[in-house]
């Protein structure tokens, strides 16, 4: 009886010695594969210009149903995509994405991108509609 | 509406008595107001020299068509001109005889000399430039029409020769 | 001339190793697709005459040295056809790409990607790549022809669809080709603005996404949108509509939906591009009540209790104090429900859908149409051989009217227009009678040669020479249709008017197999329903008079109690009424008198003298302000129901998209005011109003909602 006491107490020392697998998250994030796909962004061009066109075809793509953009043209004084439409609602459900990626496959202007951004976390269901606000890339220099 | 324009008051009109009565006179000779739409074309412009917007509507209105058919006439061929144009016109045959005998070089080379593109009037308002499709003599190709005159198997040098002639 | 069927002698031809016999004259491209062989078009369109201009119909004919455009070919006896060869398929290929030289890639951002020719083309038919390397066409993007047509030239095909129309269906010649070759643009003449009352309808014939509308473009993409088959709310006409839905939440657009009875496939523009109304952010969503003077919102329950309250207790001070407005912008269901809310509940005969005088014109009106005076259709200008328009400037008041008397005057009928000023119809008609107002019976009188033409002439101001020419054209027709006024008819003479219509029917229709058709115009939605289903003083539905024996048996039978038999009054008499501080009561269905131009505010201080002023509206109109209650309706995208159009053909309308806010069908209010007035109503669907309808009213005995089906059905008198 003491025998297994001893070697049961031996597996657990054994294992305090083994390198840890958990990490403190959220104060330790845990890097990612450079290629994992989890939340989208919405890409700029290099001249700060948005991407995305509004064209929908993510939402047409989409098999979660989860995307909602609204277009509207652009106008002299208040451009914000090159071309004549842009996305003027752009929403994503977080809570309905599966992460398949197709939208990006969709995308026939390379505007979204599922990014290695994980933390997608709220306390109220409506904060997982992510609009244009916090899909979108920062403008370049602020 | 577009079917009749009226005419617009305080608008003095274009075209003079003479041309409306060649206009009227001409338009005897065929059966409907369509076949008029060219000579008509032609005599408002003999008189003022190229065809402003309002001379296609008052030629329409003579002519009792919409101005649009009218106007679409006059901007389908070369021979019409919607701008004012130079004292001498210039139009290179560009079409297919033409161009295998050189008349790409041929434009390019009057184009030099002008100091304009296909279309324009030099600013002295002394020639006018003009590329055009077949001008029908493709045995003298290249050819340029000069004020009406045909210049066939044209080279640089009779370019030169012919220009200086005008008083370039 | 090509495309004209003479469907007389019959010729048999192989299209595919398959045979097909047609009427000689029959296009290939027609006989192909009896088959059900597709051959794609760009140019070709079948209300159009063909040009063969795009050429993206070529097949192969055995025998012939060249392959030839389908749509400009006729067949032959003994032809052999070949569509499907690597040859056709080849030089498809080579058209579209042709094609795709200058059209650019925005599929994306075009309004007309997911249901484009072009695309669906290419995908089908088209080259995988493209060789061209240079630089495309550039124009500006896009260009407004007009407020409402936007041009984008770089997407153009030039297969002239649009200038065609309006050369050969509008006739106002706006778009042309300007210039030639590849520089050839389409435009109106220089300054001038696409200015139609047809413009839409280019869009509509456009096979790529270069006309485009303003109203429509970016708001949705095809996929996105499902189509319900409805009516233009507009005018009197009914077109036949597609109301295209965005996620079932807006209307986003209309489309034609053809019908060759009523708009052959066209559209106006009136009708087309308002179609944004039912997603207005202004609309009524929660009924309002007048607490200390203010329209406050309530729930549903206490809006109906006080409605209900108010009603029954007015009309316990008499039925003359109580009164009903219906709508022509209401369905039939609708008008129908509120008539009979009044004439059971309430026991009051007071009803109307307009506060205008009739000067007793309406009696006059309501007999003709009991009687079946009224029998003209819009689809009798294909046969008539004179048409007569008497009193109604058609292109403002049935603008698609205007293209069917224009596609008349095209082939050959004598139009003869009468109306005070020379509207623009007055240009295309045969015989211009431009009368002094009020003189309509002696013209009439003129043109049937009861009276002669000086004497006409005097009275109407119409040269004596012009009304001369018109009683040899009525006599040598066969067929005479006439257009009247339905204003003219409810007016003063309305009475007078029709005694003269019917002198000129005897004299136009004397001869052997002649006849002479009469058609009421209502530039008014469904001003003809309003007025089928009893909104007129001293009518039952269908016209029957209050107190007819039979008629007061039969409504009995269906409605369980008798129907009021007190005392009629019309709109005007209750507006009278009103201003003397007699009415305790008015219920108002979609109708805003106060906002008219001329009278609203004398309308607007007799209403607020009303004892209990009930409105229900889509918008909290300047007549609902006055209300001491306000209900929110539903506009006609929202629910179903049927109207009755101005040739008297009864069309449905579908809903399009979810309900607005807490709004409810006008025919839902009223049964939920009725059931808490004790009545035993049980209508679940706007079907089952529809049914009791058809057995109350003698021309719609033989309709029902399958019976009318897509395309309508015009009622009948015995």
């Amino acid at each position: 009886m003491i025998r297994e006491l001893i070697k049961g107490l031996g597996v657990t020392i054994k294992h305090v010695f083994r390198p840890r697998v958990t990490v403190q998250y959220p104060e330790v994030k845990r890097e990612m594969p450079p290629r994992a796909r989890w939340r989208h962004v919405l890409l700029r061009h290099e001249d700060g210009l948005e991407r995305c066109i509004g064209c929908s075809l993510c939402a047409a793509n989409c098999p979660a149903r989860c995307i909602y953009v609204e277009a509207a043209e652009n106008r002299e004084g208040a451009r914000y995509s090159p071309g004549e439409r842009y996305a003027k609602i752009y929403e994503i459900n977080m809570i309905r994405c599966i992460f398949c990626g197709y939208c990006q496959d969709a995308c026939p202007v390379e505007a979204i991108i599922l990014r290695p951004i994980y933390d997608i976390s709220d306390d109220d269901r409506e904060d997982f509609i992510y609009g244009k606000d916090r899909l979108i890339v920062p403008y370049p220099g602020g | 509406m577009g079917v009749t324009q009226a005419q617009q008051p305080g608008k003095a009109r274009l075209l003079s008595e003479a041309t409306r009565e060649n206009i009227s006179r001409i338009a005897l000779n065929y059966d409907s107001a369509q076949s008029v739409v060219m000579p008509a074309l032609y005599a408002a412009q003999e008189q003022l020299g190229y065809l402003p917007d309002q001379a296609i509507v008052e030629v329409a209105e003579i002519l009792q068509l919409p101005p649009s058919e009218v106007g679409a006439v006059a901007s389908f061929y070369t021979m019409y001109f919607r701008r004012p144009v130079g004292q001498h016109i210039i139009s290179v045959c560009e079409t297919l005889s033409c161009a295998l005998r050189g008349a790409e070089g041929i434009m390019e080379h009057v184009r030099r000399k002008l100091n304009i593109k296909a279309g324009e009037t030099t600013a002295d308002g002394k020639f006018s430039l003009n590329s055009v499709e077949c001008l029908g003599a493709c045995d003298m190709a290249p050819v340029a029409m000069i004020d009406g005159e045909y210049y066939g198997n044209l080279t640089e040098e009779k370019v030169d020769e012919i220009l200086m002639g005008l008083g370039l | 001339m090509i495309g004209e069927e003479s469907g007389e002698t019959q010729v048999t031809l192989t299209i595919d190793d398959r045979q097909v016999t047609v009427p000689n004259g029959t296009l290939i491209l027609k006989a192909a697709e009896q088959l059900g062989i597709e051959i794609p078009v760009f140019c070709y369109h079948d209300k159009l005459k063909s040009i063969g201009a795009c050429r993206m119909c070529i097949v192969d004919v055995e025998g012939l040295p060249k392959p030839v455009p389908s749509c400009a070919t006729e067949v032959k006896e003994g032809m052999v056809v070949r569509t499907r060869t690597p040859e056709v398929a080849k030089m498809w290929e080579g058209v579209l790409e042709f094609l795709l030289v200058n059209h650019p890639l925005d599929c994306p951002v075009c309004d007309r990607g997911g249901e484009c020719p072009l695309q669906d083309n290419t995908f089908k038919y088209g080259p995988r790549d493209s060789r061209f390397t240079g630089e495309k066409r550039h124009f500006a993007k896009p260009v407004p022809l007009s407020a409402l047509v936007l041009l984008d030239r770089e997407r153009c095909i030039m297969c002239t669809r649009c200038v065609r129309f309006c050369q050969e269906i509008s006739g106002d010649e706006q778009l042309k080709i300007w210039d030639r070759g590849h520089g050839e643009y389409i435009d109106t003449f220089p300054g001038q603005t696409f200015d139609s009352n047809f413009s839409g309808n280019t869009i509509e014939l456009c096979p790529v996404g270069a006309l485009l509308s303003s109203v429509f473009r970016f708001r949705a993409r095809p996929w996105e949108m499902k189509g319900a088959a409805s009516i233009c709310p507009h005018c009197g006409v009914g077109c036949n509509i597609r109301v295209d839905a965005r996620n079932n939440r807006e209307v986003v657009r209309f489309l034609s939906r053809e019908n060759a009875e009523v708009d052959d496939g066209w559209l106006c523009d009136r009708g087309r591009f308002d179609s944004d109304f039912p997603n207005s952010g202004a609309r009524l969503t929660k009924p309002l009540a007048r607490k200390n003077g203010e329209l406050t919102p309530v729930e549903w329950d206490e809006a109906l209790d006080l409605v209900a309250e108010g009603l029954r207790r007015a009309a316990e001070a008499g039925p003359d104090q109580v009164g009903g407005l219906g709508s022509p912008w209401r369905t039939n269901e609708e008008n129908y429900l509120l008539q009979k809310l009044f004439r059971t509940a309430l026991g009051s005969n007071s009803l109307d859908f307009t506060f205008d005088g009739r000067g007793g014109g309406s009696d006059a009106i309501a007999e003709a149409f009991r009687e079946g005076f009224f029998d003209g259709s819009i689809s009798d200008t294909t046969t008539a051989n004179v048409i007569f328009v008497l009193g109604s400037d058609i292109s403002i008041d049935l603008p698609v009217v205007d293209l069917w008397l224009k596609k008349a005057v095209g082939r050959g009928a004598k139009l003869i227009y009468a109306y005070p000023t020379a509207v623009e119809l007055a240009q295309h008609s045969q015989l211009f009678l431009p009368y002094a107002p009020g003189s309509e019976v002696e013209l009439i009188e003129g043109l049937a040669a009861s009276i002669s033409a000086e004497e006409a002439a005097a009275h109407t101001g119409v040269p004596a020479e012009l009304i001369a020419k018109a009683p040899q054209a009525l006599m040598d027709a066969r067929q005479t249709l006439v257009f009247v006024s339905g204003r003219l008819l409810e007016d003063e003479i309305g009475h007078r008017l029709l005694d003269a219509l019917r002198r000129l029917r005897r004299a136009a229709a004397s001869g052997e197999g002649q006849e002479m058709l009469v058609c009421a115009v209502f530039p008014d939605t469904n001003t003809q329903g309003a007025m089928d289903m009893g909104l007129l003083p001293g009518r039952y539905p269908g016209y029957r008079r209050i107190g007819d024996e039979l008629a007061m048996q039969t409504i009995e039978r269906t409605w369980l109690t008798q129907p009021a038999s007190a005392p009629p009054m019309s709109g005007e008499q209750m507006l009278a009424a009103a201003a003397e501080g007699r009415m305790q009561a008015m219920y108002i269905m979609g109708l805003d008198p106060v906002s008219r131009p001329v009278g609203g505010e004398e309308i607007a201080e007799a209403l607020s003298k009303v004892g209990f002023l009930v409105v229900a509206d889509t918008f909290l109109t300047k007549t609902a302000e006055l209300a001491h209650v306000v209900l929110p309706s539903c506009t006609f995208a929202e629910k179903d129901g049927t109207l009755t159009n101005t040739e008297r053909r009864v069309q449905r309308i579908r809903p399009a998209m979810r309900i607005a806010g807490e709004c409810r069908p006008d025919w839902v209010i009223l049964s939920e005011i009725a059931r808490r007035l004790g009545m035993e109503w049980s209508y679940g669907k706007a079907e089952d109003v529809f049914e009791e309808i058809a057995r109350v009213t003698p021309q719609y005995a033989w309709l029902d909602y399958e019976s009318i089906g897509e395309k309508g059905l015009q009622w009948r008198t015995g």
